[in-house]
C-alpha cells in the first residue's frame, strides 16, 4: 500500500471510531407489518415519505426552491407508534372533485406562468386554452418559482429569492393584481395553500410536544410563517399521505403496508398495498388510487382492493441517482388517445420526465416530439393534450418554452416561451 | 441497542409470486452484527451520526421489504452496503439543494465540533478531501480502503464494472494526492 493508501484507511478508521454504540439515538426499526399504522417505532419521521398534494409542477417548483422543502428533513426525536382508533371497516369508498366555484370560469387547459426576458424581471401571465395570454404583474428578484394556483384559481403563490437578503412567498390575486408578501428567513415545509381562496398556507411544523409533525394553518400575509408553532393542527402525518376528497369532505390516503383513507384519526376504508409497502400518489378514479411500489405504478381500487399495474420499472434507471423518486423515477401517469405516458423524476439534470408504455408496460422514454426536447417538466394535461415545459439545461431556473402537446391531433404547439415556471389546470382526478 | 423489531419471525417466510418460499436469513442477527458498522460507513460520506442513523434505519426498513433480498445473508449485506451508498447520496443531495438557494445550517449536516476536533489534523485533511472528489469517488475509496471490499465486490455494490472500479480508485488516489500535497 502506498503512503496516502494507508493515510486514507487510518483516516476512515479514525473518523468511524468516533461514532459508538452509545453514539446512537435510535432503537431498531419495526418490520412495516401492521395493516393500518404505517408508522415505525423509533423511525424518525421523513419527510421524504411523504406524498404531496402539491401539483407535479409546483413540487418541482418547490424542489427548486430549496426553501420551502419537501424533501427529506430529519429530526432527532423519536415517534411513537401511531394506533388507530377504531379497524378499517370493508373498503367501498368514491373520490369526488371539491365544488369550487373558479374565479373566470378557468377550468382545464389555462396555465399560469412565470415568465423573464431578464435576470432579475419576473412576469406573472395567464394564458387561456387558446393561446390568449393576459400579463398580471412583474416581479424583482434573482430567483422565482410558482408554488401553487389555489383552486379557485384566484390566487397564485410565488417564491422569490434575492442573492442576498430574505426570500419572500408572495401571493397575487389574478382578479385585483394585489400582492401579499410574507417574508422566509429559514427552512420551510410548504404544502400549498389550505384554502381553495388561496388565503392559508398549509405548513408543516414539529409538533410542540416534540412527538411527530402536524400541518399548521397559517394565514397569507400573517407574518407567521416564520414561527414555528403551529396556530392549528389539521392532522397528524403519518408515512405517505396525500389529500383527497370524499363526499366533499377532505381525507388523508396513507401508504405504507396498506393504503388507507383517513378523515382526522378514523379509518374510512383500507385495502393491502400490492406489493408490500407502497406510497400513494394521487387519486386515479372515484375509486381508485394510483400508487408507487417497487413493482411500478399501480392502481389500487376501493371495490374490492384489486390492483392493475399501470407502468413496470423504467429500465433505464439503474440506480436512484437523487433525482428521481426512489425506487424507479416514477411519478405520476396519465392515458391521452388511448396511449399511457409516464412522468419520470423531478426536471433536473438528465431526467426524461415524458416515457410512453410498450406492449410490456416497460417505459420507453420520449426524448424529444416535433424535434422539441421535451426532457423537462409536464405542467398538467387535459383530456387531450399534455403540457411540456421544455427546460434549457435541464433544470428549474432557466428558461424555457411551453408546448401543448396533442396525440390524437399530432401536433406540438408553442404556448409561451421564456417561462420559468408553470402550472396548467388538468382534468379531474389528473392531480 | 435494540433488536430488530420483537414482532419479526426470525426466519421469515417471503411471498415470492404464487408460492411461498422459506428463507433462512435473521434479520435480527444482521441487524446485532452490521448496525453499527454500517452507521460508520455512512457517516464516512455524510459526516453526520444522525443522519448516518437515518440512512442505515431507511435502509434496514428496505430490507425487510424487499423479500427477494432475503434469500441469503450475502446477497442481504450487499443490499444494505448498496441502500446505505444510495442513501448517503440522496441526503447529500438534499443538502446541496438546501444550500443552493438558501443560507441556512441545516442541524444535521455540520458534524459536531468534537468529532472534529478528537481526529489527528492529517485524517481531518485527508477525510476534507475526499469530500471534495466525485461522489463516485468517495464510494468506491470508502468501498476499498474501510469497508475493504475486493475489486469484484466493489464493482457487483455499485453496479459497474471491475475495470471501472480499478480505473475510479486509481484516478480517485491520484486526485487525493495531488490535493494533500497542494494543501500542505
Amino acid at each position: 500500500m502506498t503512503d496516502i493508501e494507508n493515510l486514507l484507511r487510518d483516516a476512515y478508521r479514525a473518523r468511524a471510531d468516533l461514532v459508538t454504540e452509545d453514539d446512537l439515538t435510535l432503537g431498531a426499526p419495526e418490520a412495516p407489518a401492521g395493516p393500518v399504522s404505517d408508522q415505525k417505532v423509533g423511525s424518525r419521521p421523513s419527510m421524504r415519505r411523504f406524498a404531496l398534494p402539491l401539483t407535479v409542477a409546483a413540487t418541482v417548483a418547490a424542489l427548486a426552491a430549496g426553501a420551502v422543502i419537501l424533501a427529506s428533513r430529519s429530526t432527532h426525536k423519536t415517534t411513537p407508534p401511531v394506533v388507530d382508533p377504531t379497524p378499517a371497516p370493508p373498503a367501498q369508498i368514491t373520490f369526488t372533485v371539491p365544488k369550487v366555484n373558479t374565479w373566470h370560469n378557468i377550468g382545464p387547459g389555462w396555465t399560469v406562468a412565470l415568465t423573464s426576458s431578464a435576470k432579475t424581471t419576473f412576469t406573472l401571465v395567464l394564458v387561456d386554452p387558446s393561446g390568449a395570454r393576459t400579463t398580471i404583474t412583474t416581479l424583482h428578484s434573482d430567483y422565482g418559482q410558482i408554488l401553487d394556483w389555489s383552486q379557485n384559481r384566484q390566487r397564485v403563490a410565488v417564491f422569490l429569492a434575492p442573492k442576498t437578503g430574505n426570500a419572500s412567498l408572495v401571493v397575487i390575486d389574478l382578479a385585483s393584481h394585489s400582492q401579499t408578501s410574507d417574508a422566509l428567513s429559514g427552512i420551510y415545509q410548504f404544502q400549498g395553500f389550505n384554502d381553495p381562496e388561496g388565503t392559508s398556507y398549509d405548513k408543516v411544523v414539529d409538533n410542540p410536544s416534540g412527538h411527530g409533525q402536524s400541518i399548521a394553518v397559517v394565514p397569507v400575509g400573517s407574518a407567521k410563517l416564520t414561527s414555528t408553532t403551529p396556530t392549528h393542527t389539521l392532522q397528524t402525518l403519518q408515512g405517505s399521505a396525500i389529500v383527497a376528497y370524499v363526499n366533499g369532505r377532505p381525507v388523508t390516503i396513507s401508504g405504507g403496508a396498506s393504503i388507507a383513507v383517513r378523515s382526522g384519526a378514523r379509518v374510512l376504508a383500507s385495502v393491502p398495498s400490492p406489493g408490500g409497502s407502497c406510497a400513494p400518489v394521487r387519486v386515479w378514479s372515484t375509486r381508485s388510487v394510483l400508487v408507487l411500489c417497487s413493482t411500478g405504478l399501480v392502481t389500487v381500487s376501493f371495490d374490492g382492493g384489486h390492483s392493475v399495474l399501470v407502468s413496470k420499472p423504467d429500465p433505464g434507471i439503474k440506480e436512484n441517482d437523487g433525482t428521481m423518486n426512489y425506487p424507479y423515477g416514477l411519478s405520476d401517469a396519465v392515458t391521452l388517445n388511448g396511449q399511457t405516458y409516464v412522468i419520470e423524476g423531478p426536471p433536473c439534470g438528465s431526467a426524461y420526465p415524458v416515457a410512453r408504455l410498450d406492449s410490456n408496460l416497460v417505459p420507453r422514454r420520449v426524448g424529444s416530439l416535433h424535434g422539441v426536447d421535451v426532457s423537462g417538466a409536464v405542467t398538467g394535461a387535459t383530456d387531450k393534450a399534455l403540457y411540456l415545459l421544455q427546460i434549457h439545461g435541464g433544470c428549474p431556473s432557466d428558461t424555457g418554452t411551453l408546448y401543448r402537446y396533442d396525440p390524437a391531433a399530432n401536433t406540438m404547439t408553442t404556448v409561451l416561451s421564456g417561462v420559468t415556471a408553470a402550472i396548467t389546470v388538468s382534468q379531474p382526478f389528473f392531480r | 441497542m435494540g433488536t430488530f423489531a420483537e414482532s419479526v419471525p426470525q426466519h421469515v417466510g417471503a411471498a415470492v409470486g404464487t408460492g411461498v418460499m422459506a428463507v433462512s436469513v435473521d434479520i435480527d442477527a444482521l441487524y446485532r452484527d452490521h448496525h453499527l458498522r454500517l452507521v460508520r460507513m455512512a457517516v464516512l460520506l455524510v459526516d453526520s451520526t444522525p443522519a448516518a442513523e437515518d440512512v442505515v434505519q431507511d435502509a434496514f426498513l428496505g430490507l425487510h421489504r424487499r423479500a427477494e433480498a432475503l434469500r441469503d445473508p450475502d446477497a442481504a449485506l450487499a443490499y444494505l452496503r448498496r441502500a446505505v451508498l444510495n442513501g448517503a447520496k440522496d441526503a447529500l443531495r438534499r443538502r446541496r439543494t438546501v444550500r443552493a438557494h438558501l443560507s441556512i445550517v441545516e442541524p444535521d449536516s455540520a458534524p459536531a465540533a468534537d468529532e472534529n476536533v478528537m481526529l489527528a489534523d492529517e485524517h481531518s485533511r485527508v477525510l476534507a478531501e475526499v469530500r471534495r472528489l466525485p461522489l463516485r469517488d468517495q464510494q468506491v475509496l470508502l468501498l476499498r480502503y474501510w469497508s475493504e471490499l475486493s475489486e469484484n465486490e466493489i464493482a457487483e455494490t455499485l453496479g459497474v464494472s471491475r475495470g471501472t472500479v480499478k480505473s475510479t480508485a486509481s484516478r480517485a488516489l491520484d486526485k487525493l494526492q495531488r490535493a494533500m500535497e497542494a494543501s500542505r
